[in-house]
């Protein structure tokens, strides 16, 4: 450590190595944040169940959405991702799952979400002809997007009834 | 500006200090800084499956969460895409990878098939129109790794490099003569 | 900067800087603010850079023994001796060269 020079570099990289740990020890904090949102959603009504070209059954849906996701944020939480999304299962898809609807939340005072009508972003069109009747889970996801460190996501599924059976107007 | 020369005599004194056999030296440890750094990025693509295990947020298509210069670490996994994961894929014909959230996956009964659909956080529209022509769904191969992890701001280094190349070739020119001339 | 000075400067370096990288994380985790640990550590970075770089006086208390300056007669005096211990080895090393060119 005979110059300034040598000096100021050990300060320098010993800083880095103190911020890393840190930044290890930050996000380590997250797993013992545990937190269990009050959530509930429901669908509003179909407004449309018609077919997209003629070959994709096609549904147009509107639910009310009542998430108090302030538990979920922690010190090092930057934003939270939330969607609405339908999962279900078809003849010839195990899987399905279809992003209605989401919204970003960046602060922990706006993230008490109480919307009656909620309108659906994302059109939600199946691969085959298979909505009708069709009974439905809609979950309500968040991906906690930190300051530092793990990205991880939490999810509540709720059974929100059956399609209509038939095509509306 | 005195005091910038005597660092400079400083410099050039050490190097006509050594015989050839220091320079050989030297050059031997410039050799080991490399390679090992290079065996620490392909063993993190080993054990992240990954073939890019740390990337760079270079667009703005998933602000206010991923600004440009932040850092993402990525592992990729056997478990098939599900909607909400941010993933980085290829699109046949571009050679920048893109980094978006799945909003759609439909996964077929019988095949290991997956029809995926991504968006930009920021962005209004799905990302078809980026898909190559006539492309709706993007598949499993051509996804690299999802995003696990994230740091922020510490990719801006990269950022500046590749918009001032000429910082780049400056920034090596500096590093290799400091560890040539080190004495350790 | 002596030898001591620095040694005590690379202990403060290293107890400075997790002093305030601790206090910052048990700031900011209580209150539930990750400015304030980021500030707690800036500002750590800039008090330690500030004590232990510059080369302070109190980093200079332990100064190397130097022998004492010589006046000019001991200078001669000293050089004189030190160019015949010098010239000492010459004798021996013509001797071999010699015994070599013969054998």
């Amino acid at each position: 450590m005979h110059t300034a020079w040598t000096r100021a570099n050990t300060v320098l990289t010993f800083f880095a190595t103190v911020l890393s740990v840190l930044c290890v020890v930050v996000t380590v904090t997250d797993v013992f944040h545990k937190s269990d949102p009050p959530i509930s959603v429901e669908l509003k009504e179909v407004k449309r169940l018609v077919t997209h070209r003629g070959r994709q059954d096609q549904a147009a849906l509107s639910m009310r959405l009542d998430a108090d996701l302030r538990p979920a944020f922690s010190w090092n939480t930057k934003q939270l991702f939330v969607f609405v999304q339908a999962d279900y299962a078809t003849p010839e898809n195990a899987i399905n799952q279809v992003v209605l609807w989401d919204k970003i939340i960046e602060n922990k005072a706006d993230a008490h979400l109480k919307i009656r009508a909620l309108r659906q972003k994302y059109a939600f069109i199946d691969q085959g002809r298979n909505l009708r009747g069709l009974p439905l889970n809609l979950t309500v996801a968040w991906n906690v997007m930190p300051k530092v460190g793990r990205l991880f996501t939490r999810s509540k599924t709720f059974a929100v009834g059956t399609l209509p059976e038939e095509y509306t107007a | 500006m005195d005091f910038v020369k005597s660092q400079w005599d400083g410099f050039v004194g050490e190097f006509k200090s050594m015989n050839a056999r220091q320079l050989i030296g030297q050059g031997v440890n410039l050799g080991l800084v490399v390679t090992s750094a290079l065996i620490i990025w392909k063993s993190l693509m080993l054990i992240t499956g990954s073939e890019s295990p740390v990337v760079v947020v270079l667009s703005g298509s998933m602000e206010p969460g991923f600004q440009r210069g932040d850092i993402l670490f990525l592992n990729m996994g056997s478990k098939p895409a599900r909607t909400g994961e941010i993933v980085v894929f290829n699109i046949d014909g571009r050679d920048i990878p893109i980094v978006h959230r799945v909003i759609k996956v439909h996964e077929r009964a019988a095949e290991n098939h997956l029809d995926i659909l991504t968006k930009g956080d920021n962005n209004y529209g799905d990302d078809r129109l980026l898909y190559a022509r006539g492309q709706e769904w993007l598949h499993m191969k051509h996804i690299m790794g999802r995003a696990v992890g994230f740091l922020p701001y510490m990719g801006m280094v990269t950022i500046v490099m590749n918009d001032y190349p000429m910082l780049k070739y400056g920034l090596i020119g500096v590093l290799a003569l400091l560890v040539i001339t080190s004495k350790e | 900067m002596d030898f001591e000075g620095q040694r005590v400067a690379e202990q403060w370096l290293i107890k400075l800087l997790i002093a305030f990288a601790a206090v910052g994380f048990l700031a900011g985790y209580l209150t539930s603010n990750f400015a304030l640990m980021a500030y707690i550590n800036a500002a750590g970075l800039a008090i330690t850079t500030l004590l232990v770089v510059p080369d302070w006086p109190f980093f200079r208390r332990h100064p190397l023994n130097w022998l004492p300056p010589l006046n000019p007669a001991q200078q001669q005096a000293a050089a004189s001796a030190a160019t015949a211990v010098a010239a000492a080895p010459t004798p021996a090393k013509a001797a071999v060269v010699k015994s070599r060119k013969q054998g």
